[in-house]
């Protein structure tokens, strides 16, 4: 997740973070918003075309869709199953549309860039008492974190299995939360000793 | 130069630091004692990232509860589990994310993280996502991102803990390599035999002050007296 493909550094790596998201933001809403199946298919078209403009590499690229490809064809199957052949046309092309733009996002944009983005973006929201800056930190802290909860529920999981506990949540929903809290707790106590200052 | 000032330490009824008063010129100081002794209390007293509930602590003159900022500036911390305290996802935007805490301009900010990876050959893992690093190389990053901030100071609390024999002494050089004053907590004593200075805790209070040779071995039969 979130790894940066710096094989070959094209025209899409040295796009702007805020455009990429605008793109990927304005692309997203307006593929929900069309039915005609000629459109829809020409947004597939277009996020099939931005990966491969940006040499990314198949492999990598595919196995981050992998997951979310599973979701679209169990999706689809139960359109046609239910007599919708045309929605599921619909959903696979909108779904499909959002998901390539998304990766090919990741794989071109650092994260500090994008976050740099989101910050400038969020500067309206000053009005509202909303810091940009703590946005930015939250949307880092959460990319960062993704794997490492992963990790810790794995790690968790296998401990129960050796204690025999298999299959039983709540012997792996308390201890990640206790785990989850303590490692909040330190976070937020290294983000304070590097200098961040929440006001 | 650090300066602890009858500091007490209390946690509700739970006194954690008892009236310590020291005064610490040296360049390699060491902290040991037993789980709950008070220890990581001290150390985390000496970056500002807790007040003492009575008296003052003092680096290089700066009141630590007062000058927050400025202390923070002037001493880095290193804790035990780096994966608690990386906050970007890739390696060299972590080490980035303290200087850009520190305002400083772009070209400065590129020009000290490719200084630091080169210091400690990590510039082949400047792109790589920190989960994706073993153990000692998050511990490297977790060292480096404090580094690059330049501290006069630089805490450790507990840093081998987490690892195996090599990137233990990988650690344990790059700590005695630092120009920086360094103060470590640890259990791991090897590490602490060329250190100028060994405080003993236990209780809450410092119970040995002295060189390693006489405060390792004060904590050992301290710790294990019928071994």
């Amino acid at each position: 997740m979130f790894e940066i493909s710096l094989a070959r550094i094209t025209w899409l790596h040295r796009v702007p973070a805020g455009v990429k998201l605008l793109v990927l933001a304005v692309a997203g809403a307006a593929v929900f918003l069309v039915d005609d199946q000629r459109a829809l298919a020409g947004f597939v078209g277009f996020a099939v075309l931005m990966p491969l403009s940006a040499w990314l590499p198949l492999k990598a690229v595919l196995k981050q869709i992998f997951p979310a490809a599973i979701l679209i064809a169990a999706l689809a199957a139960f359109h046609v199953v239910m007599g919708e052949p045309e929605t599921a046309i619909a959903v696979s092309a909108r779904l499909a549309t959002v998901i390539l733009l998304a990766v090919t996002l990741t794989f071109t944009t650092r994260v500090s860039a994008m976050v740099d983005a989101i910050e400038v973006a969020a500067r309206p929201l000053k009005v509202f008492g909303i810091d940009p800056a703590k946005v930015g930190l939250t949307l880092s802290l959460a990319i960062r974190f993704i794997p490492v909860l992963f990790a810790l529920v794995g790690e968790i999981r296998e401990a129960q299995k050796a204690r025999g506990l298999e299959g039983n949540v709540i012997a792996v929903v308390m201890p990640l939360l206790v785990r989850t809290l303590k490692m909040a707790d330190d976070l937020a106590d290294a983000i304070a000793a590097r200098g961040y200052d929440a006001e | 130069m650090i300066e602890f000032d009858q500091v007490t330490m209390r946690f509700g009824d739970l006194t954690v630091l008892d009236r310590i008063s020291l005064a610490m010129p040296e360049r390699r100081i060491a902290v040991v004692g037993s789980n709950g002794s008070g220890k990581s209390t001290f150390a985390r007293l000496l970056n500002g990232l807790i007040s003492p509930t009575e008296g003052a602590v003092r680096i290089d003159g700066l009141d630590t509860a007062k000058d927050a900022r400025a202390i923070r500036r002037k001493v880095g911390f290193v804790f035990q589990n780096p994966d608690n305290q990386i906050v970007y996802p890739l390696v060299e935007e972590d080490i980035a994310f303290g200087l850009k805490n520190l305002k400083l301009p772009k070209a400065e900010i590129a020009a000290r993280v490719d200084a630091v990876l080169a210091r400690y050959g990590m510039e082949a893992l400047r792109q790589r996502p920190a989960h994706l690093l073993s153990g000692g190389q998050k511990q490297m990053l977790a060292l480096s991102s404090v580094l690059v901030m330049e501290p006069d100071y630089v805490v450790f609390d507990e840093p081998t803990t987490l690892l195996d024999l090599r990137n233990k002494r990988r650690v344990a050089r790059a700590i005695a390599e630092l120009p920086q004053t360094a103060i470590v907590v640890s259990h791991d004593l090897d590490l602490l035999d060329d250190f100028e200075r060994v405080l003993v805790f236990d209780g809450g209070k410092v119970v040995c002050d002295d060189v390693p040779r006489v405060a390792l071995r004060f904590y050992r039969e301290m710790m294990a007296p019928d071994v």
